[in-house]
C-alpha cells in the first residue's frame, strides 16, 4: 500500500546517493579533503530546554530533536507545523482554520496543542483561556526568524509546570548579531500566497544588541474547497468559494544590554473556515476567527563572582480570540433565520519566574519559583443579528492565579552514571495544588554509548474555556482537575562514528482524566474528567551529518495509544510513521537539494455524535521538494520549493464539530522565494 | 623522518668527509698527505704567496688543530611536522658554527634497550622539543644546558636552572596587539580558566587587555563539569573569547563545547593553534617552525660559545603568524581587513 511507496520511495533515492556518497566519501581515496573541514559547522549536538541550561544531547534527561534555521532554509519549511512534522512521533494535521501538533499518538481533533508546552527564548507562550497554541500562521514567530528549535519529548512539568506533558517546545529566535544588518526576504506560492519581511539587527559597540522583525502573510488558500459530504446543489456541489483565506501580521524586537533582555512579540491572524464547520453556513465567506497574542518579557541574567546564576523574567501577556460563525437558527429566533454567532474572548496575564542555579562539585542544582496572575479571562459567545439586539449572551470572566517552586540536581556519580532529579509542586486557585518529579538514570558504558532510563510525571491545568465552555446549552465545571500523565522511557543512543547518530526509545505513557466533552441531562454539555489512555510505542532514527555538505535522517516510529475502557485506538492517532529527510549539495557550497517524504498510516475518526460510526482517513506518502542556493551574490539566498511532489490526496480527521469525515489536506504547490541581506 | 638515532659528524665547513656513524672507512689523513705534496710544489713554481693560506687550510684540516667539537642531543616529543621544521631550522643555523655532532631521538624510543642514555651520549647541550621531551630532559641531567622549544606554557622554563628557550606562547602584549588588530571595535573579552592552573596569568592579562583599551572577564571553571555554564555567559555580554593554555578548559575533550558555544552565539573564539582554527576558533596566532628552530639555535650557539645559561632568559617566538577561518567569519557575519587575510599564514575557506 502507502507504506510500499515509501519503502519504493526511499530506495529511489538512496540508490543514486548512495553513488553520489562513494564518490564523495571523505575517507574513500581522493575523495573530499574538505571534508573534515566542512562538518565543524554542522550543527553540534547540543541543547538547553532539557534542563534549563546548555549540555550535550547525551546528557539531556529526554529524547531531544533540534531543528536549525540552516535546516529550515533548505528544507523549504513554510509553517512552525511543517518544522514539528518532520521530526520522530511527531505530525501536523489541520482543520483549515487552526494547525495542530501530534505527538507519540496522541493528537485529538481540534485539541488546541494543550498537551504540549511552547516556549519562545525559554519563554512560556501558551495562553491563558485554552492553554494553547497553533502550528500554522497564527505561530508568533516567522519561520524565517528562528535560529533553533529544540524539541524535548516526554514529560517536563517538573520544571515547566502544565502542559509540559508530552513534549516541551523551546522556539529559539535570532538576535542582532544573527542579522549583522538589514534584511529583507519575498516569496510567492500557490493559491495566491506571499509573504514579506523586513528585519535589522545588530550587535552595537556599545554593548546594545537589536533585533527588530516585521512579516506580512496573505494567501488566498483554496478558492474551490471540495467537501463530498456537502455534495449538492443547495450547498454549491459542495464546492466552498474563496473562504480558506488566511491573513498574518508579525512583528518582534528584541534588545540585550549587559545583563538585561526586553523582548516583545506580536501576532494577528485572520482565517476563513471552508469547512462549514459547528454547522455554519456552507459556502458563507462571513465564517472566519481573527486570533491575535503578543508579549512584552524583561529578562535579568547575573552571573555572581562565585558562579552563582541568577535569572528573573516579568512579562505580560495577552491573547485575543474571536470569531464569526454564521448561522441557521430556524425557527429557534424570533423572527425565525440567519444570526451570526460570535466568540469573542480576551486574556491577560502576568507572570514573574526566578531561577538560580550553581554548579557544587558534582552537582548541578537549579531552585526556582514562579507565579502567575491571570488577571483577565474572559469568554464569550453570543449571536447578533442586523438590528437586532445581541441575544443568548453566554460569558465568563475569571481572575485566577497560580504559583509553583521547582529544584533540580544533576548528579555525576563519575564518568558512567549521571542522575538527574527534578520536582515541581504546582498551586492552581482553580483546582488546587499538584506535585510532578522527574527521575532520569543516565548511563554512559562507552564512549559513544548512552542508556537513559527515564520516569517523570506531568499535568495539564483544565483551561477556562473548559471550565467555562461558553456554548449554549453548555454548563461550566468548576470541579474540573488537572489531566495527569506518568512515563517511562527508556532510551539508547550510539555514535557509530563521529557524524553517524543512531537513536532507539521505548516508551510507556498512561494519560489520566483527560478532559472531553460528555452529554448531561436536559441535553446539554459539560467538560468532565471522564477518559484514560494508554500509549505504547517504539522510535528508531538514523541521523548523519557526512561533513561534505550531505546531511539527513530516517526514522520510523510504532505507538499504540488507546482509550483504557475500550481498549480502541484513540481518534487521529496513526500507528506508523516513517520519514526520511535529505539534504545534498548539488554545485559546491552554493547549490542545495533538500527532500523529505513522510508517511503516515490510517488513524480514526472520532464519531460525529456519541454512539455514531467512528470513520477512518487512509494513510498517506507526502514529499516535499526544495532547491536552496546561497552566495551567487553576496547576502542573496533563493529557492524554490514543491510541496506535496506526487500531489497525493490525503485527509486529516475531522472533529465531531466537523461533517466531513477528513478534511481534505493541499495537493501539490509551489513556492519561490528570496532573501537579501544589506 | 626522524630515525631512532642518527649521528652526522660535521667535519669541516664546505669539506663533509665521510663519518663514522655512515659505516665508512675513514680516509682523511691520506688527504692531508697529498696537500703537503701540491703546497711545496705551489711554493717553488706557482705562487709564494699563497703559503699562508695553505698552511691555514691544513691546520683547519688537522684535528689536531682544530676546533673542539660539539654534542647536541636532539629530543623530541613526536616526530610531528611542525617539529621536524624546527629541527631542520635549528641544525641549520648551528651548523654555520662548524663543529657539531647531533644526535636525534624520540622521547618514545628513550627506554628502548639498544638506545644510549645521556650518561653514555654525553652531550654538550640538549636541544628539547615539546612539553614531554623538556620536562625528560630535566629530569636527566641538572647540569647539562638544555634549550627547549615546541611547549606551550613558559612553567616548563622555571622547573630547573639549567634549562631555557623559546615558548610557544605569544606574550599577552602581543596577542592583545593582533586582537586589536582583528577587532578594533570590540570591547570585551573573555578568557575561561582554572584558577588553579592560571590565576597569575590572568591577573597578567587583565593588565594586558587594560593597555590595549580590552575589558577582560575572567570566567572560573575548576572543573570541565562547570563548563557548559561558564559557556551560557557568552549569550549577552561577551564580545570576544580568548583561550590560554589551560588543561581544564582547552582540551580535546572540551573543544567541542567551547567551539559551539562560540558558534552559536557568535562571539569569535581566539584559538590556540592552527588546529583549534581548522576546528572553528575565527583565528590563531601561530608560528614559523621553522624560524623558531633557528631562534633556538642562537640561544644554543650562545651558550657553546661559553655563556652561562642562567644569563640567557625565556623568549617568545619572534616572528608572528596566525591563521583564519574565513568561514567562521562569514558565519558571525564580520569582516577581515584584506591586509590581514593577505599575510595569513594559512586561511581556511
Amino acid at each position: 500500500m502507502r507504506f510500499q511507496s515509501f519503502i519504493q520511495l526511499v530506495s529511489m533515492i538512496f540508490l543514486p546517493l548512495g553513488l553520489a556518497y562513494a564518490q564523495n566519501d571523505p575517507y574513500s581515496p581522493g575523495g573530499s579533503a574538505t571534508a573534515e573541514e566542512k562538518q565543524l559547522f554542522q550543527e553540534i549536538p547540543s541543547v538547553f530546554t532539557a534542563s534549563k541550561y546548555e549540555q550535550k544531547v547525551s546528557k539531556a534527561p529526554a529524547s531531544v530533536s533540534i531543528v536549525t534555521a540552516d535546516e529550515i532554509k533548505k528544507w523549504g519549511y513554510q509553517s512552525f507545523g511543517d518544522i514539528i512534522a518532520s521530526l520522530k512521533g511527531f505530525y501536523n494535521t489541520t482543520d483549515h482554520n487552526y494547525g495542530f501538533i501530534g505527538s507519540r499518538g496522541f493528537g485529538l481533533p481540534t485539541d488546541n496543542n494543550t498537551r504540549l508546552l511552547l516556549l519562545i527564548d525559554g519563554h512560556r507562550y501558551n495562553d491563558n483561556l485554552f492553554e494553547s497554541f497553533y502550528s500554522d500562521q497564527n505561530f508568533p514567530v516567522d519561520v524565517d526568524m528562528i535560529e533553533r528549535v529544540e524539541v524535548v519529548r516526554g514529560p517536563s512539568s517538573s520544571l515547566y509546570g502544565s502542559s509540559a506533558v508530552f513534549g516541551v517546545i523551546n522556539v529559539i529566535t535570532k538576535r542582532g548579531r544573527d542579522l549583522d544588518g538589514a534584511n529583507v526576504k519575498a516569496s510567492y506560492g500557490s493559491f495566491d500566497t506571499y509573504k514579506t519581511s523586513a528585519s535589522y539587527g545588530k550587535r552595537f559597540n556599545s554593548g546594545l544588541e537589536a533585533f527588530l522583525t516585521g512579516t506580512i502573510y496573505n494567501s488566498q488558500g483554496n478558492t474551490r474547497f471540495f467537501s463530498k459530504e456537502f455534495d449538492s446543489p443547495a450547498t454549491n456541489n459542495g464546492i466552498y468559494q474563496n473562504n480558506d483565506y488566511e491573513e498574518a501580521q508579525k512583528l518582534m524586537g528584541k534588545f540585550s544590554y549587559g545583563d538585561f533582555t526586553l523582548e516583545g512579540v506580536y501576532v494577528n491572524r485572520r482565517k476563513g473556515i471552508p469547512t462549514a464547520s459547528f454547522e455554519t453556513i456552507f459556502n458563507d465567506p462571513r465564517t472566519h476567527t481573527t486570533d491575535q497574542a503578543a508579549f512584552l518579557y524583561l529578562n535579568y541574567n547575573h552571573t555572581f563572582e562565585n558562579q552563582l546564576n541568577l535569572q528573573t523574567r516579568v512579562s505580560y501577556n495577552q491573547y485575543n480570540y474571536k470569531g464569526d460563525f454564521p448561522t441557521d437558527f430556524g425557527n429557534q429566533f424570533t423572527p425565525p433565520g440567519i444570526a451570526i454567532n460570535k466568540d469573542s474572548t480576551h486574556g491577560q496575564w502576568w507572570r514573574a519566574i526566578t531561577e538560580l542555579s550553581k554548579v557544587i562539585d558534582d552537582h548541578r542544582l537549579t531552585v526556582g519559583g514562579e507565579i502567575q496572575h491571570d488577571f483577565d479571562q474572559f469568554l464569550s459567545n453570543f449571536n447578533a443579528r442586523p438590528n437586532l439586539p445581541i441575544s443568548q449572551l453566554v460569558s465568563s470572566n475569571v481572575n485566577s492565579y497560580r504559583w509553583a517552586l521547582f529544584a533540580q540536581d544533576e548528579y555525576k556519580f563519575n564518568d558512567q552514571f549521571t542522575f538527574n532529579a527534578g520536582i515541581r509542586y504546582d498551586f492552581y486557585s482553580i483546582f488546587g495544588d499538584t506535585l510532578n518529579p522527574r527521575l532520569a538514570l543516565i548511563y554512559n558504558p562507552w564512549e559513544k554509548t548512552t542508556v537513559k532510563l527515564l520516569y517523570g510525571t506531568a499535568f495539564r491545568a483544565p483551561s477556562q474555556f473548559e471550565i467555562n465552555t461558553p456554548f449554549f446549552g453548555n454548563l461550566p465545571n468548576p470541579s474540573l482537575k488537572p489531566e495527569k500523565l506518568d512515563t517511562t522511557e527508556l532510551i539508547l543512543e550510539h555514535y557509530f562514528n563521529d557524524h553517524l547518530r543512531g537513536e532507539f526509545n521505548l516508551f510507556h505513557t498512561d494519560v489520566n482524566n483527560i478532559i472531553a466533552q460528555v452529554s448531561v441531562n436536559n441535553n446539554n454539555t459539560q467538560s468532565q474528567n471522564v477518559n484514560n489512555a494508554e500509549s505504547n510505542g517504539l522510535e528508531l532514527q538514523l541521523e548523519d551529518n557526512w561533513g561534505n555538505g550531505f546531511q539527513g535522517r530516517i526514522s520510523y516510529s510504532f505507538q499504540k495509544t488507546t482509550d483504557s475502557k475500550t481498549n480502541q485506538r484513540l481518534a487521529n492517532s496513526p500507528a506508523h510513521m516513517a520519514k526520511l529527510n535529505l539534504i545534498a549539495p548539488l554545485w559546491q557550497d552554493i547549490v542545495f537539494l533538500g527532500f523529505e517524504t513522510q508517511y503516515l498510516s490510517s488513524r480514526l475518526v472520532p464519531a460525529k455524535n456519541p454512539g455514531g460510526v467512528i470513520g477512518k482517513v487512509d494513510d498517506y506518502v507526502i514529499s516535499n521538494l526544495t532547491v536552496f542556493t546561497k552566495n551567487w551574490v553576496k547576502g542573496l539566498e533563493l529557492s524554490a520549493g514543491a510541496y506535496n511532489l506526487f500531489d497525493e490526496r490525503y485527509f486529516d480527521p475531522g472533529s465531531p464539530d466537523h461533517r466531513q469525515t477528513g478534511i481534505q489536506r493541499d495537493g501539490i504547490t509551489f513556492r519561490v522565494k528570496a532573501s537579501m541581506d544589506f | 623522518m626522524f630515525p631512532g638515532i642518527k649521528s652526522i659528524h660535521n667535519c669541516a665547513i664546505g669539506i663533509r668527509t665521510n663519518c663514522e656513524a655512515e659505516g665508512r672507512v675513514l680516509v682523511w689523513p691520506v688527504a692531508i698527505r697529498l696537500r703537503w705534496f701540491w703546497v711545496m710544489r705551489f711554493y717553488f713554481t706557482v705562487h709564494k704567496n699563497l703559503i699562508a693560506l695553505i698552511i691555514g687550510i691544513c691546520l683547519w684540516a688537522n684535528p689536531v688543530f682544530a676546533e673542539k667539537t660539539s654534542h647536541i642531543l636532539i629530543i623530541a616529543t613526536s616526530n610531528d611536522a611542525p617539529l621536524q621544521e624546527a629541527i631542520n631550522g635549528f641544525k641549520q643555523q648551528v651548523s654555520a658554527r662548524g663543529n657539531i655532532k647531533f644526535t636525534e631521538m624520540l622521547l618514545s624510543q628513550v627506554h628502548a634497550p639498544a638506545v644510549k642514555q645521556i650518561d653514555s651520549i654525553k652531550p654538550d647541550l640538549i636541544y628539547a622539543l615539546g612539553v614531554d621531551a623538556a620536562k625528560w630532559a630535566s629530569l636527566q641531567t641538572s647540569s647539562i644546558p638544555i634549550v627547549a622549544t615546541m611547549v606551550l606554557k613558559e612553567d616548563v622554563f622555571r622547573q630547573a636552572p639549567n634549562i631555557t628557550g623559546i615558548s610557544l606562547g605569544y606574550s599577552l602584549q602581543t596577542q592583545f596587539q593582533w586582537l586589536k588588530k582583528f577587532f578594533p571595535q570590540q570591547k570585551t573579552v573573555a578568557v575561561l580558566f582554572n584558577p588553579a592552573e592560571n590565576a597569575a596569568t590572568v591577573l597578567e592579562a587583565q593588565k594586558a587587555g587594560l593597555q590595549n583599551g580590552f575589558n577582560l572577564v575572567a570566567i572560573p571553571v575548576e572543573s570541565p563539569k562547570q563548563l557548559p555554564f561558564a559557556l551560557e555567559q557568552l549569550a549577552n555580554n561577551i564580545e570576544i573569547l580568548l583561550a590560554i593554555p589551560d588543561e581544564t578548559v582547552m582540551s580535546v575533550n572540551t573543544a567541542k563545547e567551547v567551539l559551539l558555544a562560540s558558534f552559536r552565539n557568535k562571539v569569535p573564539f581566539i584559538g590556540l593553534s592552527d588546529n583549534w582554527v581548522k576546528s572553528g576558533a575565527f583565528y590563531a596566532l601561530s608560528w614559523d617552525y621553522a624560524d623558531l628552530g633557528q631562534q633556538s639555535a642562537e640561544l644554543a650557539l650562545k651558550i657553546l660559545n661559553g655563556a652561562s645559561i642562567k644569563t640567557i632568559s625565556p623568549e617568545h617566538p619572534r616572528k608572528v603568524t596566525y591563521t583564519i577561518n574565513a568561514k567562521i567569519a562569514e558565519h558571525m557575519k564580520m569582516d577581515i581587513p584584506e591586509a590581514l587575510l593577505k599575510n595569513a599564514k594559512m586561511v581556511f575557506n
